[in-house]
C-alpha cells in the first residue's frame, strides 16, 4: 500500500484547469521527485495534499485515511510536513525557536498542562530542546542557533524551513524547491541532508527544478499543465521522448 | 397610514443615503489608495461642520460661502494628513490607529469647548416647501439631497472617466508598479485626499443644518462610515453607493418602529452578521 | 540565569512597591478612586495585549469589560450574591460570550478582524443602552459596595491585579505564547506545523475577556453605578491606546502607557479640560518619535549604540578596502 495516493485529483479555479485527473502515489521509505516546468501545477498539489486548497474532485489517501477534506493543522499533525516556495519563517524568532515552535503537536502538552506547568510539560519542553538542537545539528544550522531567523541569508533560511518541517516529527516531508537560490556548497550539503532523511526512515517528496536532485531520487513522476505525463526512474526519465520535448525544449 | 410613512422615509432615506455615501468616499479613497484606516475621518467631518457653524454665527457669512471656506480649509487639511499620515505610515495599521485616535480626541475636546452642552445648528441652506399633493418635502431636504446627487455624479466622472481616476486604480492596485509606469503616485494620492477630505466637508457642513452640530456627530457618521465601507469591500465604488442607501433605509426605518437604542442595536447587529457571511464585503475585488 | 531574572522582575517589583505604598501619600477617597482606575486601566490594557498576541487587534475590548461589568453588578444587586462570586461570574460570562461571538469572527486576518471587532462592540453598547435589565441609557445603580472602607477596596484591588495580571504572564511566557506569537507572524507556516489557528486565537480571546470581564465586574462592585457610556468605542479604543503607547511587544508596555495616561488628567485638575490635548499630543509624539512605545526605549538606546559601534569600525574598513 502507497504512503500517499490520490486519484482523480482535479482543481479548477474559476473555469481554470490547474490540475486535471492525477493519479499520483508515494511508497513509503523513498525520496520521490515531482518534476515539471513551471506552471505546471507542482505548488498546486502541494496545496491541495496539505489541505490549504480543498480539490474540486478527487481523492487523497494517506497511510489508508483519506485526507481529502482535511485541514492543513490536521494534515500536519498526521504527519506530513512541508516547506514552501517562497519559504516564510517566523522572522521575529531565532532560528531555534522556530524549530522548537515546530514541536507542537510530538510531544503535545495540553493547554491545562501548559498553563499549570506539570511535570509532562516540564518533560515535553526539556525533550524538545534536545530534539530541536539534535535537528540544527543534522542540517548544519548549530552555529546560527541564536540568531533572529530574517536576518539568516537565503540559503540558510531555506534550510530551517526544512528544519521546521522535520521537527513535526514527519511521516512524510513534502520540500517545495528546497534548493532554489541556493550556492553550490549549499546545494551539495541539502542533497546529502535530503539523502539522509531516508535513511532516518522519512519519506521524501520534492519539487525541484535543480536537476542535480535527480541523482538520490528513487523515482520520479512528471507532470504539465496538471496532467502526469512520465512515472518511473529518473534514468527513464532522461530518456523519455515526451518529457524531453515538453521539460527540457527539445534538446538534451 | 403607510400612504404617508412611506413617501416621507424614501425621501428622508435618500437624503442620508447621498449624505452617507459623500461622507464615506474619502474614507474609502485612502482605504483602497493608501491602505490606512482612517478612524479619524468622523473627527474631520465634524470639525467641518463646526468650521462651517463658525463662519456663519460668528464672522456672520452666508452659509454656502461658509461651506466653501471649510470645505477648502478640509481639503488643505487632507493635503497634510496625506503627506504626514497616510504615506509615512502606509503599511503600519497601528500607527495610523494612533494617529487617528489622537486627532480624534483632541478634535473632539475642541467641539465641547465649542459648543458645550447647547444645541447648535448650521442655518438651513433651504427654506419653505414643496407639496406634491400626497407627500410635502421641506426645501433643505432637496437642496441637500441635490447637492449630494450632483457632487457623486461629479466624484464618479472623476473616478471613471478621468485620468486622475484611472491612476488612482492603478495605484490602489499595485503602487510600485503604476509608479514605475511613470504615474506620480505621490501627487494622485495628495488630490485625491484633498477631494475625500473636501467631500466629508461638505457632507459635514450639510448634515449640520440638517441634522445638528454636536461633539457627537463624529463619532455618529464613523460607526456607518465604517460599516458601510466594509461592507461594500476594498475597492468597491458602486458598493459603498448601495450599501449607502442600504444603511440609510435601516436608520431612517428603524427608528419609527423602535426606539432608537433598540433601532441601532438591531442594525449593528444586522451588519455585524452580514460581515459574518462576506467578511470582505459583498461587492469588494476578492471577496 | 539568576541575575536576568532579577532584572526582569525588578520593574515589576518597583510598580507593586509604588502601589503598595501609594495609599499612604494618597489617601483621600478622591485618590484611592484614581488609584484604582489606574490598576482597572491596567489589566484592561494588559489583557487586550493578550488578545493581540496573535496578531489582531481587538476594537471590542471595552465592551467585554461592560459585559462583565453588568453580569457582576445585576448579580450582585438582585441576587445579593457575594462579591466573590460574582466577580468570577463576570469574568466567566464575558468569556462565554466572547468565545462565542469570537467563534465566526477569528478567522477573520488583520484589519477585517480588527473592524469586525469594532462593529461588535459597539453593537454590544447600543445593546446593553437598549435593554432593561441593564438600566437602559441611564445605567446601572445601587449595586451593593465591594467593601465600605476604600483603602481596604484599593488592596483587595490590587491583589486581584495582580493575580490577573500573573495568570496573563504564565499564559504569554509558555508554549501558548510562543504559538500565538507565532501565528501573528505566518499564519501559514503555523498551520503547516499542526497549530490550530482558530483553537489558539479563541483560546487568548477567551482568556483576555476573562480577565477583562473580572476587572470589569470588581470595578463594578466598586463604583457602585454603572453607565453604558462609560463603555462606549472611546474606552475601547483608549484600552488599545495604551498599549500601542507603552509598547505592543513589551509585557510591560500596556502597564506603562495605563499608568501614565490615567494620570495625565490629574496632574491638574484645574487644567483637566486641556488633558485630552497633552494626551493627544503624547500619543503623536510616540506615534513618531518612538515606533516600539515607551516601553522600547531602553531597547533603541541599545541599538543606536550597537549601529554606532558598528558603524566607527565599517569606516575603517572601507578605507582598507579602497586602499
Amino acid at each position: 500500500m502507497p504512503l500517499l495516493e490520490t486519484k482523480g485529483l482535479t482543481k479548477n479555479f474559476g473555469g481554470l484547469c490547474v490540475m486535471n485527473d492525477l493519479n499520483f502515489s508515494i511508497e513509503e521509505g523513498e525520496i520521490k521527485g515531482l518534476l515539471g516546468p513551471n506552471g505546471a501545477g507542482k505548488s498546486t498539489f502541494f496545496n491541495l495534499i496539505t489541505g490549504v486548497y480543498m480539490p474540486t474532485s478527487g481523492t487523497i489517501t494517506y497511510n489508508g485515511k483519506n485526507i481529502t477534506r482535511a485541514k492543513p493543522h490536521q494534515v500536519a499533525n498526521m504527519g506530513i510536513g512541508r516547506t514552501f516556495q517562497l519559504n516564510p519563517l517566523f522572522g521575529e524568532f531565532t532560528v531555534f525557536e522556530n524549530v522548537t515552535a515546530a514541536f507542537h503537536m510530538h510531544p503535545h502538552s495540553t493547554v491545562p498542562q501548559v498553563f499549570f506547568n506539570t511535570k509532562t510539560y516540564r518533560e515535553n519542553e526539556k525533550y524538545i530542546a534536545g530534539a530541536a538542537d539534535e535537528i540544527l545539528e543534522f542540517l548544519g544550522l548549530s552555529h546560527v542557533r541564536n540568531e533572529l531567523a530574517k536576518n539568516l541569508p537565503h540559503g540558510y533560511q531555506k534550510i530551517l524551513g526544512v528544519a521546521r518541517a522535520l521537527a513535526t516529527q514527519p511521516k512524510l516531508i513534502m520540500l517545495d524547491e528546497p534548493l532554489g537560490g541556493m550556492n553550490p556548497e549549499e546545494i551539495a550539503f541539502s542533497i546529502d541532508a535530503i539523502s539522509k532523511m531516508r535513511d532516518r526512515g522519512i519519506t521524501v517528496l520534492v519539487v525541484e527544478h535543480n536537476m542535480q536532485i535527480l541523482d538520490i531520487l528513487d523515482s520520479v513522476t512528471v507532470i504539465s499543465f496538471g496532467e502526469k505525463i512520465f512515472e518511473g526512474t529518473p534514468e527513464g526519465m532522461r530518456q523519455d521522448p515526451t518529457v524531453i520535448e515538453t521539460y527540457f525544449g527539445g534538446t538534451v | 397610514m403607510l400612504g404617508v410613512l412611506l413617501p416621507n422615509i424614501t425621501v428622508n432615506a435618500l437624503v442620508l443615503a447621498s449624505m452617507y455615501i459623500l461622507a464615506s468616499l474619502g474614507f474609502a479613497f485612502i482605504f483602497n489608495m493608501l491602505g490606512s484606516v482612517n478612524l479619524a475621518h468622523g473627527a474631520f467631518y465634524m470639525a467641518a461642520a463646526y468650521i462651517t457653524y463658525y463662519l456663519c454665527a460668528k464672522a456672520g457669512l452666508s452659509n454656502w460661502v461658509a461651506m466653501l471656506v471649510s470645505t477648502m480649509i478640509l481639503a488643505g487639511v487632507g493635503i497634510v494628513m496625506e503627506r504626514f499620515v497616510f504615506r509615512p505610515f502606509m503599511t503600519e495599521f497601528n500607527r495610523v490607529v494612533m494617529v487617528s485616535v489622537a486627532i480624534m480626541t483632541m478634535f473632539q475636546q475642541i467641539a465641547v469647548f465649542i459648543s458645550g452642552s447647547q444645541t447648535i445648528a448650521i442655518p438651513p441652506y433651504g427654506s419653505g416647501n414643496l407639496d406634491l399633493g400626497f407627500v410635502t418635502i421641506t426645501n433643505e431636504k432637496i437642496v441637500t439631497f441635490a447637492v449630494g446627487i450632483i457632487l457623486l455624479i461629479i466624484v464618479l466622472i472623476i473616478v471613471y472617466r478621468t485620468k486622475l481616476g484611472m491612476q488612482m486604480e492603478a495605484i490602489s492596485q499595485d503602487r510600485l508598479g503604476a509608479a514605475l509606469q511613470g504615474i506620480p503616485v505621490n501627487r494622485v494620492s495628495m488630490l485625491i485626499c484633498a477631494l475625500g477630505f473636501a467631500l466629508a466637508a461638505v457632507a459635514g457642513s450639510m448634515m449640520g443644518a440638517y441634522q445638528q452640530v454636536s461633539s457627537g456627530m463624529g463619532d455618529n457618521i464613523n460607526v456607518r462610515i465604517l460599516m458601510l465601507v466594509m461592507l461594500a469591500g476594498a475597492g468597491s465604488m458602486n458598493g459603498i453607493l448601495i450599501t449607502g442607501v442600504l444603511m440609510a433605509i435601516l436608520d431612517s426605518v428603524c427608528p419609527i418602529i423602535w426606539d432608537s437604542y433598540t433601532a441601532s442595536s438591531i442594525a449593528c447587529s444586522a451588519v455585524v452578521i452580514l460581515l459574518l457571511f462576506k467578511p470582505k464585503g459583498f461587492f469588494g475585488h476578492d471577496a | 540565569m539568576k541575575n536576568v531574572n532579577v532584572k526582569k522582575a525588578l520593574p515589576y517589583g518597583i510598580l507593586l512597591l509604588i502601589a503598595l505604598a501609594a495609599p499612604i501619600f494618597l489617601h483621600t477617597s478622591y485618590w484611592i478612586g484614581v488609584l484604582i482606575m489606574v490598576l482597572y486601566k491596567v489589566v484592561g490594557s494588559v489583557s487586550l495585549r493578550t488578545i493581540s498576541l496573535s496578531g489582531t487587534l481587538t476594537f471590542a475590548h471595552g465592551a467585554f469589560i461592560a459585559i462583565g461589568a453588568y453580569c457582576g453588578g445585576i448579580l450582585a444587586r438582585s441576587l445579593g450574591l457575594p462579591p466573590v462570586v460574582t466577580i468570577l461570574a463576570g469574568g466567566l460570562f464575558a468569556m462565554a460570550i466572547s468565545v462565542i461571538t469570537g467563534l465566526p469572527f477569528v478567522r477573520l486576518k488583520g484589519m477585517y478582524y480588527s473592524m469586525a471587532s469594532m462593529f461588535l462592540g459597539v453593537t454590544i453598547n447600543y445593546i446593553i443602552k437598549a435593554l432593561k435589565v441593564t438600566g437602559g441609557y441611564h445605567g446601572l445603580t445601587r449595586i451593593p459596595k465591594l467593601l465600605q472602607n476604600d483603602i481596604a477596596c484599593y488592596y483587595v484591588f490590587l491583589a486581584l491585579t495582580v493575580v490577573l495580571i500573573l495568570i496573563l504572564y504564565r499564559f504569554e511566557f509558555s508554549r501558548i505564547g510562543t504559538t500565538l506569537r507565532a501565528l501573528a507572524q505566518s499564519q501559514d507556516v503555523a498551520s503547516s506545523i499542526g497549530i490550530n489557528a482558530t483553537f489558539y486565537r479563541l483560546l487568548a480571546v477567551g482568556m483576555g475577556s476573562f480577565c477583562a470581564g473580572t476587572i470589569g465586574a470588581a470595578y463594578g462592585l466598586y463604583s457602585t453605578v454603572l453607565s453604558p457610556t462609560n463603555y462606549d468605542m472611546n474606552f475601547s479604543l483608549w484600552l488599545l491606546m495604551y498599549m500601542l503607547i507603552g509598547g505592543q511587544d513589551y509585557f510591560i508596555g500596556p502597564i506603562i502607557g495605563a499608568i501614565i495616561f490615567v494620570l495625565i488628567p490629574e496632574l491638574g485638575r484645574d487644567l483637566s479640560a486641556y488633558a485630552p490635548f497633552l494626551t493627544g499630543a503624547c500619543t503623536l509624539a510616540v506615534a513618531y518619535l518612538l515606533p516600539g512605545g515607551i516601553a522600547g526605549i531602553p531597547d533603541l538606546i541599545r541599538k543606536k549604540k550597537l549601529q554606532k559601534e558598528i558603524e566607527s569600525p565599517k569606516e575603517g574598513g572601507n578605507e582598507n578596502a579602497s586602499a
